[in-house]
C-alpha cells in the first residue's frame, strides 16, 4: 500500500513537472494591460517630446501631460486633461493642421514634437497589408492626402461630437482619437503586426481595456468563417503582415469594434460630408452577406474566397477593405484590398470608381476574360441563374422589359445610357436590398424581390 | 478570590493585604518613574536656556563665540538667523527641525528607514549639480541665503498678482521683482506674514507660542497656524514626519473646493506665489477635464475610479503622496474618500525641497510611469 502510494506520488510529481515545463515552453503570456507596456509608455520608444528638459525620461507623462501648464516657468495655453496642445480644435475638418489635435503635434513625418521630428504611422494598407507604395507615412499626413482624388476621414470633430454623446466616459474635450485608442494602454502594433496582443485599440464601451489581445477578441470568434485576405503581391501570404496561412486568431475582432458606433442598432451617425445619417452596419445574420448573413445564391470570387468549397459564408473583418483613420478614396476605402492596390488615380478608368474594390474579391468581366477592367456586365446579365438580370422578362424602371436598358442612366451620377456602367453603390451597399426601400426600383425590377440580396 | 467554601484565617487576610498595598506602592511608584523620564514627543515650543538662542550683546569679551553667526547682530538678540538654527542632521526624537544639512539620506520617496529628512524635505540638493532628474537648482525653493538663485525662474512660477493670507498680506505686496529670492519668511517669504519686511518680525511669537498638534482656526497669529503659516490649518507630527507610517504623520489640512478662495488649506499656502496652478478663471477649471492638476479637490467624489486604489487593500494613507482631509484634529491612518482623499501641492512636492527635479517627493521625472503618480492614478502603472 504505501508503496502504492509513493509510486502514485513520484508518478503525479513526474507528469506535474513535465506538465509544467512544457507550459512554460508552450504557453504565449500576454503582457500585463498598464501604461508601461504601451507604446507611449515604453522607456525605450516611448512619448519624448523634444523641447522638454532632459530630466524627464523617455515615456514620462510629461511629454504628453504639463501638469501646471508651464514648462521652467514658460507657461503657455492650458488645456484639457493638463495637456500640453489642445484636443481638438473644435470644428476642425477638411485640412488638419498639427495644432489641430494634440496626437497629431507628434503622429506626423513633419515636424513632429516627438524626438527626431518624424512619428511615422502607415495606414492599414501598408502596415499590415504590405502595400507601401505612394503611401502617406504621418497620420496627419493621412487625413490631408495630397491626391487630386476624393479622400475620405473620420471626422474627427463628428467622432468627438459622437462619443461625447454615446459614452459617459469621453469628456466634452476628450481627444477623439480616445474613442478608438486609449494612449495608456495602447500598444505598439506596427512593429508587431501577427501579434494582436500588441494592439492599439480599445473598445469605446470598455475604454479601460485592450480590444483584440485576448481570446475571444479576434476574428476567430467567428468559427472559422473570417478568410484573411492576400497580402500584398502574394497569392500565397496573408494578412496581416504575410502569414503563411489565413489565421483569425491574428486579427482583433474589428467587426464588433467597428460597429460599437456603426452598428445598425446604435445612434444615428451624421456626416457633414454626405449630408446624411451613415448607413448604420448590420453584420449579424440577419445583415450584410459580408457579414454574418448566408449566401443565397452563387457568387464569382475571386482568391482566396473563390476555392474554399462547401463554405456557405465569409465573415470580412472591416480593415479588409476600409481605412481606419482616413484615406485618398472615398469611404475610407483602402489603398489596396486583397493584395492588388486599386490604382484608382490612373487616367481613363471611368466614373465607378466603387468597382475598383468591389473587383479585389469579385470577378468583374476582365477576371472572367469576358471583357473589360470593371465591367460586370457578365455578372449580371450574362450567366443566368444568380445573374439577377438575364431574364429579358424583368422589368426595368420605365415599367418596360430590361431589355431597353432603360436601368442605365436612370440615376443620378450616371454616365449616358446603353451600356455604360450604373456606379457599384445604386445597389450595393451595407444595408442595401432589391428593391430599394427608398422605391426608386419598382418591386418587380428583380427576381429576387425583396431579399437582401445586394450586400 | 478563594474558591467558595474555603476557609481564610486572620493571617492570611494580613498577608493577602500586605501583598496588595505592595503591588499598589510598586505601581504607583513605576507609574511616577514613568511620568518623570517620559519625554513627551512634542516639540512644539522652544525650551531651554535663552542663551541657546539670544545674545544680549552680541559680543563676548569683544568678540563673538564660535557658535554665533558672523553675519550678526541679528534682530531679537538672536544668535544667528533662520539657517544657523535649522541647519543640522535629523534624528528621530530631535528636538530642531533642520531643513538643510550636508548629505541628508532621502531613500526613496523621504519616508524610509534611513531618511534624516523632514516633511519639508531639505535644500540641500538646490546647491548641488543636476544629474538628469536628481540635484540641481530645480530640487527645491532657491531660498535667499541657503541656496543658490534660480538660473531660470526668476518669479515665482505662476505668480498671478499674489493671493492673500488669512491677515490680508500678500506676498511682495502683490509684485514680485524679477531676481528676487525666496525667503524663509517676511515679504517674500512663506512663514510668518507677508507685511513685515523682516524675517524675525515675521513670525514675531511664533517660536514662544508654538504648540504643535492641532492647528484650527488659527487666526492671523503665526504662532498658531500650522508650522508658523499664517491662517494655515492642520496637525503637526511631533517629530515633523521624520520617517512617518500611516499611523504617525502630519495631517494636512484641504477642502472639497476646486478653485476656491478659503485661506486655511495647506495648498491655499502654496497659492499665494503660485496661484495661477491653484484656481482662477482659465487656471485648473473647476471640474475634470482639468487644465492644470487640480488641489482641493476630493478624489472622492471620482466614485469608482482609479483614484480608489490609493492606498492599496483598506485604502491606508500613505504618507510617501500625502492627501489631505477636511477635519484636521488628530492623524488619519486610512481614508474613505469622504473629504479625506483631498489633493494638496504637497501630496507631490516637498515645500521646502527633495533630490528630485522640481521638489517632487519621488522620482516623478526620471520615471517612466511618473512614478508614484499611480498611487492615485492606478490604472497608469
Amino acid at each position: 500500500m504505501f508503496k502504492h502510494t509513493v509510486r502514485v506520488f513520484i508518478g503525479h510529481t513526474i507528469c506535474l513537472g513535465v506538465a509544467a515545463f512544457l507550459s512554460g515552453i508552450t504557453c504565449v503570456h500576454a503582457l500585463e494591460v498598464n501604461y508601461t507596456n504601451s507604446a507611449h509608455g515604453n522607456a525605450t520608444y516611448g512619448v519624448n517630446r523634444s523641447d522638454m528638459p532632459d530630466a524627464y525620461a523617455v515615456g514620462n507623462c510629461a511629454h504628453c501631460h504639463v501638469q501646471h501648464g508651464s514648462v521652467d516657468g514658460s507657461a503657455g495655453a492650458v488645456h484639457g486633461f493638463a495637456l500640453f496642445s489642445a484636443n481638438l480644435v473644435e470644428g476642425a475638418d477638411i485640412t488638419y493642421k498639427s495644432t489641430d489635435s494634440v496626437c497629431f503635434q507628434c503622429h506626423t513625418t513633419s515636424n513632429s514634437r516627438q524626438q527626431g521630428g518624424s512619428v511615422p504611422n502607415p495606414d492599414y494598407a501598408e502596415t499590415f497589408g504590405g502595400f507601401s507604395e505612394n503611401s502617406d507615412q504621418g497620420v496627419l499626413e493621412q487625413y490631408n492626402p495630397d491626391t487630386q482624388l476624393e479622400d475620405s476621414y473620420h471626422n474627427l470633430d463628428e467622432v468627438r461630437i459622437y462619443a461625447a454623446q454615446n459614452f459617459a466616459w469621453f469628456k466634452e474635450y476628450t481627444t477623439p482619437c480616445e474613442a478608438c485608442h486609449n494612449p495608456h494602454i495602447a500598444r505598439r502594433n506596427k512593429a508587431h503586426v501577427k501579434d494582436p496582443t500588441y494592439t492599439a485599440i480599445s473598445l469605446p464601451s470598455d475604454h479601460g481595456n485592450l480590444w483584440g489581445d485576448d481570446a475571444g477578441e479576434t476574428m476567430a470568434r467567428y468559427g472559422g468563417d473570417y478568410q484573411a485576405p492576400f497580402y500584398y503581391n502574394s497569392t500565397t501570404s496573408y494578412e496581416p503582415g504575410g502569414l503563411l496561412n489565413s489565421d483569425p486568431s491574428k486579427v482583433p475582432d474589428y467587426v464588433t469594434f467597428c460597429n460599437e458606433c456603426h452598428g445598425s442598432e446604435k445612434a444615428p451617425i451624421y456626416s457633414t460630408r454626405r449630408e446624411r445619417n451613415l448607413v448604420m452596419v448590420n453584420w449579424s445574420a440577419a445583415g450584410d452577406k459580408h457579414g454574418a448573413r448566408g449566401r443565397d445564391g452563387k457568387t464569382w470570387l475571386r482568391e482566396p474566397y473563390a476555392t474554399i468549397g462547401g463554405k456557405s459564408n465569409y465573415v470580412l473583418s472591416c480593415v479588409d477593405c476600409h481605412e481606419p483613420h482616413a484615406s485618398p478614396y472615398p469611404f475610407l476605402m483602402r489603398r489596396s484590398i486583397n493584395g492588388q492596390p486599386l490604382n484608382l488615380n490612373e487616367p481613363g478608368l471611368g466614373p465607378d470608381k466603387r468597382g475598383f474594390q468591389c473587383l479585389q474579391c469579385h470577378q468583374d468581366d476582365n477576371a472572367m476574360g469576358y471583357g473589360g477592367v470593371n465591367d460586370w456586365a457578365r455578372q449580371h446579365h450574362g450567366l443566368g441563374g444568380d445573374s439577377p438580370y438575364s431574364g429579358r422578362n424583368n422589368i426595368g424602371p420605365s415599367g418596360k422589359p430590361l431589355a431597353n436598358c432603360d436601368c442605365h442612366g436612370a440615376f443620378e451620377g450616371d454616365i449616358g445610357s446603353g451600356k455604360n456602367p450604373i456606379r457599384c453603390e445604386i445597389c450595393h451597399y451595407h444595408g442595401s436590398s432589391v428593391p430599394n426601400p427608398a422605391g426608386e426600383w419598382p418591386a418587380t425590377v428583380t427576381p429576387k424581390n425583396g431579399e437582401q440580396k445586394t450586400f | 478570590m478563594p474558591a467558595s467554601g474555603t476557609h481564610i484565617n486572620g493571617d492570611q487576610r494580613v498577608d493577602a493585604a500586605l501583598r496588595v498595598s505592595a503591588g499598589f506602592v510598586v505601581s504607583v511608584l513605576a507609574l511616577l518613574v514613568f511620568l518623570l523620564c517620559w519625554v513627551a514627543p512634542v516639540h512644539a515650543r522652544v525650551t531651554g536656556p535663552c542663551s541657546n538662542c539670544h545674545t544680549m550683546h552680541y559680543s563676548q569679551n569683544n568678540s563673538i563665540l564660535s557658535e554665533w553667526d558672523e553675519g550678526g547682530p541679528h534682530q531679537a538678540l538672536l544668535r544667528t538667523d533662520c539657517g544657523g538654527c535649522h541647519t543640522g542632521t535629523n534624528e528621530f526624537g530631535g528636538k530642531t527641525p533642520f531643513v538643510m544639512s550636508d548629505a541628508p539620506e532621502y531613500g526613496e520617496s523621504g519616508i524610509e528607514a534611513n531618511a534624516t529628512t523632514l516633511a519639508g524635505g531639505s535644500f540641500y540638493w538646490v546647491n548641488q549639480p543636476a544629474n538628469k532628474a536628481v540635484g540641481g537648482e530645480a530640487t527645491g525653493h532657491n531660498v535667499a541665503g541657503l541656496t543658490t538663485a534660480d538660473s531660470i525662474l526668476h518669479t515665482p512660477p505662476g505668480f498671478d498678482g499674489g493671493r492673500a493670507a488669512a491677515d490680508g498680506s500678500r506676498p511682495g505686496g502683490g509684485t514680485w521683482p524679477s531676481g528676487q529670492q525666496v525667503t524663509c519668511a517676511g515679504v517674500y517669504g512663506c512663514h510668518g506674514t507677508h507685511s513685515e519686511a523682516a524675517q524675525t518680525s515675521a513670525i514675531h511669537g511664533a517660536h514662544h507660542g508654538d504648540l504643535g498638534g492641532a492647528r484650527i482656526n488659527p487666526g492671523n497669529a503665526p504662532a498658531a497656524g500650522y508650522r508658523f503659516l499664517v491662517g494655515i490649518e492642520g496637525y503637526e507630527d511631533p517629530n515633523w514626519e521624520i520617517r512617518p507610517t500611516a499611523d504617525a504623520h502630519n495631517q494636512y489640512k484641504g477642502l472639497n473646493n476646486p478653485g476656491g478662495s478659503n485661506t486655511s488649506t495647506i495648498s491655499s499656502l502654496c497659492a499665494r506665489c503660485h496661484g495661477a496652478y491653484h484656481s482662477g478663471t482659465g487656471n485648473t477649471g473647476t471640474s475634470s477635464p482639468w487644465l492644470r492638476h487640480p488641489t482641493d479637490y476630493d478624489m472622492g467624489n471620482a466614485s469608482s475610479s482609479e483614484y480608489r486604489n490609493y492606498g492599496g487593500m483598506g485604502n491606508s494613507y500613505n504618507p510617501a503622496v500625502p492627501l489631505a482631509s477636511e477635519t484636521v484634529t488628530s492623524v488619519k491612518n486610512k481614508v474613505t474618500f469622504s473629504n479625506d482623499t483631498i489633493v494638496t501641492c504637497l501630496s507631490c512636492h516637498r515645500a521646502h525641497g527633495s533630490k528630485y527635479y522640481k521638489a517632487m517627493r519621488w522620482n516623478y521625472a526620471g520615471s517612466v510611469n511618473g512614478g508614484l503618480c499611480t498611487e492615485c492614478h492606478s490604472s497608469k502603472k
